[in-house]
Formats: C-alpha cells, structure tokens, sequence
C-alpha cells in the first residue's frame, strides 16, 4: 500500500480518526507521518520513544505537551486539583475541574472520544435553554429529511416550528 | 438476600428460559454519574464519601417506589474478602470496589438486575442488566433509577460537556453499554479476529470475558462502546445492538458451516467434551469453560441432549463462588480442581435425562 500524503514510498503507519463522528483510516510513510505529527501535535511520536512506558504515561500518550503547554490556571479553585496532576492520574478531582481545565480538555476529550459536542440526554433541572437547543438541532436534521424527500409541507411546518423555538429563546 | 446473592450461582433474572439466548447472553448498561459540588471519589475526604452514601441511603425507598421491588444496600466493609470476591465474579461490583472498602457500598435490586455502586470511581455507577440482547430494556431500567436519584440530588453535569466524571474516558452520557456473546464456531473457523477487528474500527471495543490476551477463554466475548461524546444514548444502543445482530449472524453461519463440512466431526467434539465434564475428578477452570463452550454449542446446534444453564455453569466454576459453596476462604489448586469437577459432575447429570451416565 502506498502513503495517502507522497503516494511513493510505502505505507507503514495506520491511523483512524475519527472526526464529526465520521471515521476516516489513513495510510502514511513514516517520513510524511512524522510531519503530519508535527503539524497536528498528534500523539505517536510520544509512542515510539522510551518514554512511553514510563510514569508519565498518561501524559505522554494522552495529553501531549502541544495540548498541555499554555497553561494558565494552575489549581481548579473547588478542590485544588493541579493540571500536572490530573496529568499523572488521569483523573480529575471534581465537576468546577472540567471549567478550570476546559482548555485543556477540550483538545484532550477530542482526542480521545472523537468529538467534543454533547448529544445525550439532559438532567430534569437547570438546563432548559440546552434542551431547545437540542430540539432545534433535531428539527434542523428533520427539515434536510423533509426536502430531501420533497415534503415540502411538512418542511415548512418544521420551518416555523424552529422560528417560534428560537424566538421563544430570545425573549428568555 | 444477601445470602441468596452470594450462595446462589443464578441471580433471579438470569432464571429467564422464555427467551431464546444463545449466542447473545446478556446485555448491560452502566451509567457514571457524580454529584454537584462534592469532589470525586479519588479526591473527596472520608466526609465527601460518607456524604454521598447518606445520600444514597436516603434512596432505599424512592428506589423502592419506581422499581416496585425492594433493594439492598450493602457496606462493603461488612464483608469477607471472599463475599466481595464472589459479587465480582458475579459482574455486581468491580474488582477496583472491592479493593477499597471504606464508605463503599453497593446496592442491590431484590431481583439482581440493578445495582449501584457508590463511591467506585465516580460516585454511582448505575448497572442494569438483561439476558439476551436487550439493551433497550436495560436502558430503560438504568434511566427510571437514574430519575429517581436525580429527582432528589443534583448531579454534576455541564450544558457542554454533559455528565461530568472523573475519568474524561467517560465523560458525556457516562454510559457504557456492553453485550456478552458465546461465538464458539467463529473461534473455530477463524472468522473472529476478522470480526473483532471490523468492530473495533467501529469505535466499539472487544475483549474476551475470561483470561488474559485476545483469545477469549470459552469463546465469551464481550462488545462495548467507547464513545461517550458526539452520540447519544439511543443512538449507540441502536449501533452496538445492530454490531451484535451481525455477530450473531455470522456466528449462525459459522455453525451451520461447521454442520456442513463435518457434522460428525463437531459431533465427537461435543460428546468427548461432555464426557470429561461428566468423568473428571480434576478439572481447572479454564479447562472447564473451554469444555462447557463446547457442550453449550452442541445443546444449541441440538446435538446433544442436555439442559445446562451456560451462566450458572460461568458463575458455578470461578475460584472464589466454588470456596464459598464449600463454605472455605481459601483452597489449593488440587482442593479446588477437584471441588469444581464435583460441581459440574453433579449439576450436569442433574439436567441429563435418567440423571446417570
């Protein structure tokens, strides 16, 4: 098999990610993965140095210094947790973490689960905005569906329903 | 009901025979979820710990309420090392809870299918389980518990991230939803790492049930999401649910292959693995689940006419189940090959028509 990038030299490094819920498998050479890695700040070349099994191996594999160097806060102000803490544990000390450390985070939480917007249910209380937002997004999928399949009918009922949600958001 | 957990190698829910379970043995859904403002587990004080089991103590009877039967809270601290052995080889706690004790406790639906884990690494870890495929059912029971607690407490969660936990692994709906499958005829016809490796490219992981390495001891594998983020809860049941209707297909024409090419074949392996279980004085339990794998797939392919409940026989031979069914704490290897030979002798002759061989 040849490199996706070169199209030359033979492909010897297999990656899959994992974008928007699409997955997508590429095929590097080393020598166009290495520069890939340094553009992405992708995580193998901390895979195939000595320190991988060392115990920083969270650190290393899971949040390279690329994600990790500009940090700003130090301590999350509800438990104290440090980030070269979480670092070494790979746990995080409580829920005001995921706010002190969201820059982190987010680049970390995309790397390992492949995307970083929530679509699951929503607890009963305290997050209402987020529920029609999450309705809207549906009704939005359901619009493409209508006039994909030409019921454009229904398209504009489903039209007027996102209109009238997302006034009702405004006036809140 | 306690005792009922710990001496019975079939938890109520698993006694089901009006489904067709072969292949697919059961389904589970687990939700992490922690609470507004106390730190983690691994970073609350033993005050932070008590805090959330008070909590959950206070949820014995709402849990009572929604599910219509009653549960059992139990600290861990009031067990045996072995008592907390056998609720891990039974799948109701984590080996990681039963190692640290203190303010851990798990509670336990009166018919087995539920149960709660508190302060494990996140605060609760919600478990629901079903025979068979049937994830949905499973989901649905893990959800009305859910409600129920967050009715009450607020949970950690945020309009970005979703359920906040303490292992960004989990982060979003904290939901992991796993099936267990017996695919004994794919390991035979080398068709499984193939499979294995179509789902992983799924984003949906696989690792045998028992013993270390790939292959998986007694053919029992099980399937899990990895994805807590960028896919809700529905959806990754649907996915895993239609991965698991693949297996199961390919694993059908892996047997009716098998039946094809060498009925007889399949047919002596069967009978000879029966005949050990049946005869030994002896037997390690890896031996065993290689053997029973084998008479299961000849009940299923009806080559063999014997009544044997797989998960009693998985539960019945693992070390720490056998020594509380003899009632010791420990045994030696040879003590324990021999009880678990006795064991199996004794519970497959009692489902063999004229009980003796």
């Amino acid at each position: 098999m040849k490199c996706d990038s070169c199209g030359k030299e033979n492909a010897n490094v297999h990656m899959t990610s994992i974008v928007n819920g699409v997955k997508e498998e590429h095929h590097y050479c080393q020598q166009c993965a290495n520069q890939k890695e340094q553009g992405t700040g992708s995580m193998f070349s901390s895979m195939f140095d000595d320190t991988f099994f060392n115990n920083q191996f969270f650190a290393n594999v899971m949040y390279p210094q690329s994600t990790l160097g500009n940090s700003k806060l130090s301590a999350c102000p509800q438990c104290g947790m440090t980030i070269s803490a979480f670092n070494h544990q790979g746990r995080l000390g409580c829920d005001k973490c995921y706010e002190a450390f969201q820059q982190h985070l987010v680049p970390l939480i995309k790397r390992i689960q492949g995307s970083t917007s929530y679509e699951g249910r929503l607890p009963q209380r305290g997050a209402e905005d987020l529920k029609v937002e999450q309705t809207i997004k549906q009704l939005r999928n359901d619009l493409i569906q209508a006039v994909k399949q030409e019921q454009f009918e229904r398209a504009a009922q489903i039209r007027d329903e996102i209109k009238s949600l997302e006034q009702s958001k405004v006036s809140n | 009901m306690l005792h009922t957990i710990l001496d019975e190698a079939l938890s109520p829910w698993m006694k089901d025979t009006s489904l067709d379970h072969r292949i697919v043995l059961s389904s589970r859904i687990r939700l992490a979820r922690n609470f507004k403002g106390i730190p983690f587990t691994n970073r609350g004080d033993i005050n932070d710990l008590a805090k959330v089991d008070g909590y959950m103590r206070s949820m014995i009877t709402p849990l009572q309420t929604v599910y219509g039967k009653s549960f059992s809270k139990i600290n861990l601290e009031s067990l045996s090392a072995i008592e907390r052995d056998v609720l891990v080889e039974k799948h109701l706690i984590s080996p990681n809870l039963a190692n640290q004790i203190q303010e851990r406790s798990v509670i336990i639906s009166e018919d087995s299918r539920i149960s709660i884990m508190v302060n494990e690494e996140d605060h609760l870890r919600i478990q629901s389980m079903e025979l068979g495929l049937q994830l949905e059912k499973a989901y649905e029971k893990a959800i009305a518990v859910d409600d129920a607690i967050e009715s009450k407490y607020d949970y950690a969660f945020s309009k970005d991230f979703g359920y906040l936990t303490a292992c960004p692994t989990n982060v979003g709906t904290g939901m992991r939803a796993s099936v267990m499958v017996h695919v004994p005829a794919l390991s035979m016809t080398g068709k499984l790492q193939r499979i294995i490796r179509s789902i992983i490219r799924m984003g949906y992981s696989v690792r045998g049930l028992y013993g270390e390495g790939s292959e998986g001891l007694g053919h029992v594998y099980q399937i899990s999401n990895q994805q807590t983020m960028g896919i809700s809860e529905q959806a990754t049941i649907e996915q895993l649910s239609q991965i698991v209707q693949g297996v199961v297909k390919e694993e059908e024409k892996a047997r009716a292959e098998l039946w094809t090419t060498d009925k007889e074949g399949i047919e002596d392996k069967v009978w000879r693995s029966y005949g050990i279980l049946t005869h030994a004085r002896r037997i390690s339990g890896e031996e065993a689940l290689a053997l029973l794998s084998d008479v299961q797939l000849g009940i299923d392919m009806k080559l063999i006419d014997v009544t044997m409940n797989f998960h009693e026989m998985l539960v019945i031979t693992r070390p720490n189940f056998l020594a509380k069914l003899v009632g010791k704490e420990s045994m030696g290897t040879q003590e324990r090959d021999s009880q678990r030979a006795q064991v199996i002798r004794d519970t497959l002759l009692r489902g063999t028509k004229g009980g003796t061989i």
